[in-house]
């Protein structure tokens, strides 16, 4: 069909911000997470009390105006503990995120980009990586190291770079032949050049949506090892330890629980919201051109 | 302009001779599975071509001719197998990627689908200018902005994106990109695929004022006969990676020589209800690479075959005015 | 004779974030009986939206301003989609641009093409033996056996082919076709062509056949339509707008095709310019910005259709002032 000698009107001159928040769900993830966020970060100055601060005296109490949330086995204000346990959940989020990006898009680029030989030892690696499984993997190493967050930060970091760099390699395999990069070759641009102005801000964007909806499987997998005594050592507070006790305690009061689930469940809720709505607006096949 | 019955002449700028690409079709194992002999298929066949400086040759042929591979292995896109291409003297097969880089520099391509050839998160000044960069060079401002202006552009591009680009705006920037480094040879390849007839000119009349001002020589490549008359002084016709004739545009346009040519001539619809006709010439469609037929390639078409067609290649001949023919019963000329 | 097909006044916009486009503007054509009509333009000029627009395949963000279209005595833009459905494929048949795209990848050729009779009571082994035949009409070989196999056996050449057999099966009175070999090389362009012209001589209904390319509408149409930026600006018989073509924006188009032009020595033509942007539709002439013969009332009158002979029109105010 004649390519028109008139300007196209596309998708991509709407902005991104607008389409975003005109999703009500999206809108809604974000605010999810912009509050736990905020609640994490701000921990000290929303509670006065120290997420450690034992006080038999009002163990297992009820919420009240003093324990919003009630008090665990030890007297500990859980409202606090939580807010203090999201600061473990955002540490963890952050460090092995950013650097399960980092790595996965080198690697992803280096293997698809490359000689053959070389995205052949790096599948096979990456392969072999994966065929364990995360919780394993965590178990096992743990078990031979002893727990400690950092430890559950290098076993989800280990384990979600394959993920991310099979992800990156396919997009630049198949980015590799296109016009682009063939226009970009006769002009004689070097393969560093070519990763980093070509290929590299073509193939962030489906990552940083998938690495989005990965947090809150992250803070998941920090929250479980940490139930399972393999995470944060006591007396720190996390989710998981928050659930460990409220298991625990359950007969003594539901609030533990409560207070350790729930913002696993709106972390969740909030960053597949959030990623979902931003899939709909990046994704390509999704997109209707006029 | 008078040319020698030879591929190519001393002077030429571009010399390829005896020019092979072959593909792999199957991989080995599925070879040996499938009992398949040869799982190569011969992209570009034994092609020898020669291209003087300041002088614009049509490389014409149907889907399969192998023209856009024959375009694309002379910037190094695409590897050669057999053959020789020498430009400036120098030879460019068996060069690494990077020693290919200072050829980049005097030969530039553009591209079949403009907006697809340039890249997505870059603005048009920038990838006019990249070529500068690219050759670590320092960026020339003023150069980008007068080469803007020499295509058509206004200022008002500079920072626009590809995608806020019509067909023809895009093909322009892909022109000034070509141009930066002041090129001997611009590589186009279907340079008017999808522009409407009454624009189509505008960029054809560009490239020759620019050959007129600079000198450059033009290889175009396209399945586009009208305009190829128009345009070019020597026209090369590929039908199955072969050469099957090439000269001087206007004569070969008056009387082709080879059967194919004569088929290719006839059968484009001609915008004139006087000049209707049936093309009697020609049966069934364009083989498969996979199937390539033995002897000359064209004789299961050709209305004209004899017997020796089905077996023996033809090697290329000259002809009187200077034309090379690859065909036994070449049509008479005179 | 009634028309086959009679299009009034039809008027189709495009909804888009920034405001509606006016793609088409009170077009009016209508199609002989037994006659091959050409409706030719570039891009943007809404030659593939009439079509559409005849067949209701608009997308989604089309909305039909006004008009009617009248095939055999209904208008089409009325009618339920129990009636489009009875309509397409038995009445109106349309032959597409991508051959490699209008088949189902998954069914077999036969399979497709006995589907389509659908309607008939016949039984499935009429049904198949109708469709071998087509398939021979259309210059398949072997269709016996090939009528079995799937889309993705048969060359791009050949699935037009196919295409058009598919149309044809249950004879309907008009096909369209739109940019029927604008994908294919010149050889099948022309092998097509010859089928056209072959298939015309048993084939009772009306041909549409859209396209910008001058040369294939010289070749097969008995009339032309010639469309800009959304407008009918000439309606002729094929001699008539080739060799005498009345509206400028038709001579100026003629005169850029490279293969009408003779010897060269100068630049190729062009018509300088741009088409009007469609979201904004200028006053008066709709040509008028890039017309080489333009005058005052042009830029702020809109030309009405002004015949030049019975059968020729053209909607130019160089017509009115003569």
């Amino acid at each position: 069909m004649p390519i028109s000698n008139t300007a196209v009107i596309t998708q991509s001159r709407f902005s991104a911000y607008r389409q975003f928040f005109r999703e009500p769900l999206g809108v809604l993830g974000l605010v999810l997470v912009v509050l736990l966020g905020l609640g994490a970060i701000l921990a000290p100055y929303l509670t006065d009390y120290s997420p450690n601060a034992i006080d038999i005296k009002t163990r297992l109490a009820p919420p009240s105006s003093e324990h919003w949330l009630g008090a665990d086995h030890l007297g500990r204000d859980t409202f606090t503990r939580v807010l203090y346990g999201g600061r473990v959940a955002l540490k963890v989020a952050a460090w092995s995120i950013s650097l399960a990006l980092l790595g996965g898009l080198l690697l992803g680029m280096i293997a698809g980009y490359g000689p053959r030989w070389l995205d052949n030892l790096l599948i096979l690696i990456f392969d072999a990586v994966r065929s364990f499984p995360t919780i394993m993997l965590a178990l096992a190493i743990i078990t031979l190291t002893g727990p400690s967050l950092n430890m559950v930060i290098l076993v989800i970091v280990i384990t979600s770079i394959p993920v991310y760099a099979r992800i990156v390699r396919a997009q630049t395999m198949s980015l590799r032949e296109s016009e682009f990069v063939f226009a970009a070759r006769s002009i004689g641009t070097g393969w560093f050049r070519m990763l980093y102005l070509h290929i590299l801000p073509n193939v962030i964007g489906p990552l940083l949506i998938l690495a989005s909806m990965d947090i809150p499987v992250v803070v998941t997998i920090e929250s479980g090892l940490s139930f399972l005594g393999l995470g944060v050592r006591p007396p720190t507070a996390s989710w998981g330890t928050v659930l460990a006790d409220g298991y625990a305690y359950v007969r003594n009061t539901p609030w533990l629980l409560v207070a350790g689930g729930v913002p696993l469940i709106l972390t969740t809720l909030g960053f597949t919201f959030m990623g979902e709505t931003l899939r709909d607006i990046f994704d390509p096949t999704l997109k209707r051109r006029d | 302009m008078k040319r020698d019955a030879t591929y190519y002449q001393m002077t030429d700028l571009l010399k390829i001779m005896g020019l092979g690409v072959r593909f792999r079709a199957l991989s080995p194992l599925a070879a040996l599975l499938q009992r398949v002999a040869d799982p190569w298929i011969d992209a570009v066949l034994d092609v020898s071509l020669g291209v003087a400086p300041g002088e614009t040759v049509a490389l014409v042929g149907e889907s399969g001719s192998g023209k856009t591979t024959l375009g694309r292995s002379i910037l190094g896109l695409v590897r050669p197998q057999t053959g020789s291409i020498e430009f400036e003297g120098a030879e460019l097969c068996g060069l690494s990627e990077a020693a290919y880089k200072p050829v980049r520099r005097n030969i530039a391509m553009m591209f079949q689908d403009p907006v697809a050839s340039l890249s997505r998160r870059r603005s048009v000044r920038a990838q006019i200018s990249e070529p500068y960069k690219v050759h670590d060079m320092p960026a020339d401002d003023d150069e980008t902005d007068s080469l803007m202006e020499l295509v058509g552009l206004n200022r008002s591009f500079r920072n626009r994106f590809p995608h806020e680009l019509s067909g023809g705006q895009a093909r322009r920037v892909g022109v000034a990109r070509a141009l930066t480094l002041s090129p001997k040879l611009i590589i186009a390849d279907e340079p008017t695929a999808g522009l409407d007839v009454s624009v189509q000119g505008e960029i054809l009349n560009l490239m020759r004022d620019l050959q007129q001002k600079l000198g450059i020589s033009y290889l175009i490549v396209t399945h586009n006969l009208p305009v190829v008359q128009h345009v070019s002084d020597r026209i090369a016709v590929m039908y199955l990676g072969r050469l099957l004739e090439q000269g001087d545009t206007r004569s070969i346009f008056k009387r082709p020589a080879h059967p194919y040519t004569r088929v290719l001539l006839d059968a484009v619809p001609q915008p004139d209800p006087a000049k209707r006709r049936e093309l009697t010439s020609i049966e069934g469609e364009v083989p498969s690479l996979r199937e390539r037929p033995a002897g000359c390639e064209f004789h299961p078409r050709c209305v004209h075959k004899q017997e020796r067609c089905s077996w023996d290649s033809p090697e290329s001949q000259s002809l009187a005015d200077g034309r090379l023919v690859r065909c036994h019963f070449p049509l008479a000329l005179g | 004779m009634e028309p086959v097909l009679s299009i009034k006044d039809l008027s189709v916009d495009f909804s888009t974030p920034t405001g509606p486009i006016h793609a088409l503007r009170r077009v009016n054509l209508s199609v002989p009986q037994k006659r091959i009509v050409g409706i030719v333009g570039e891009s943007g000029s809404g030659k593939s939206t009439v079509v559409s627009a005849v067949m209701r395949l608009l997308a989604n963000n089309a909305n039909v301003r006004g008009g009617e279209i009248y095939f055999e005595g209904c208008n089409i833009l009325a009618m339920k989609e129990k009636e489009l459905r009875a309509m397409r494929g038995e009445d109106i048949a349309m032959v597409f641009q991508d051959p490699m795209t209008a088949q189902t990848p998954v069914l077999s050729v036969g399979q497709q093409m006995i589907d389509i009779q659908y309607r008939r009571s016949l039984s499935y082994k009429e049904k198949r033996q109708h469709a071998i035949e087509m398939l021979n009409r259309v210059g398949i070989p072997d269709a016996d056996d090939r009528v079995d196999q799937y889309p993705y056996q048969f060359s791009g050449g050949m699935r037009q082919r196919i295409s058009i057999a598919m149309a044809l099966m249950m004879n309907p009175k008009l096909l369209i076709a739109d940019e029927p070999t604008t994908a294919l090389d010149v050889t099948l362009e022309a092998q097509i062509i010859h089928l056209f012209r072959e298939l015309r001589k048993t084939f009772d209904g009306s041909i549409i056949v859209v396209s910008h390319n001058l040369g294939l509408i010289a070749e097969l149409c008995d009339e032309v339509i010639v469309m800009y930026a959304g407008e009918v600006v000439e309606r002729a018989s094929v001699d008539d707008i080739f060799y005498r073509a009345a509206h400028p924006y038709t001579r100026a188009l003629l005169n850029c095709d490279p293969a009408r032009l003779g010897e060269l020595t100068q630049d190729l033509p062009t018509i300088p310019g741009d088409v009007p942007d469609l979201q904004k539709v200028p006053a008066g002439c709709i040509f008028s910005s890039r017309c080489a013969e333009d005058f005052d009332t042009c830029a702020y009158q809109r030309p009405l259709m002004a015949a030049v002979t019975s059968a020729h029109e053209a909607r130019c105010h160089l017509l009115s002032n003569d």
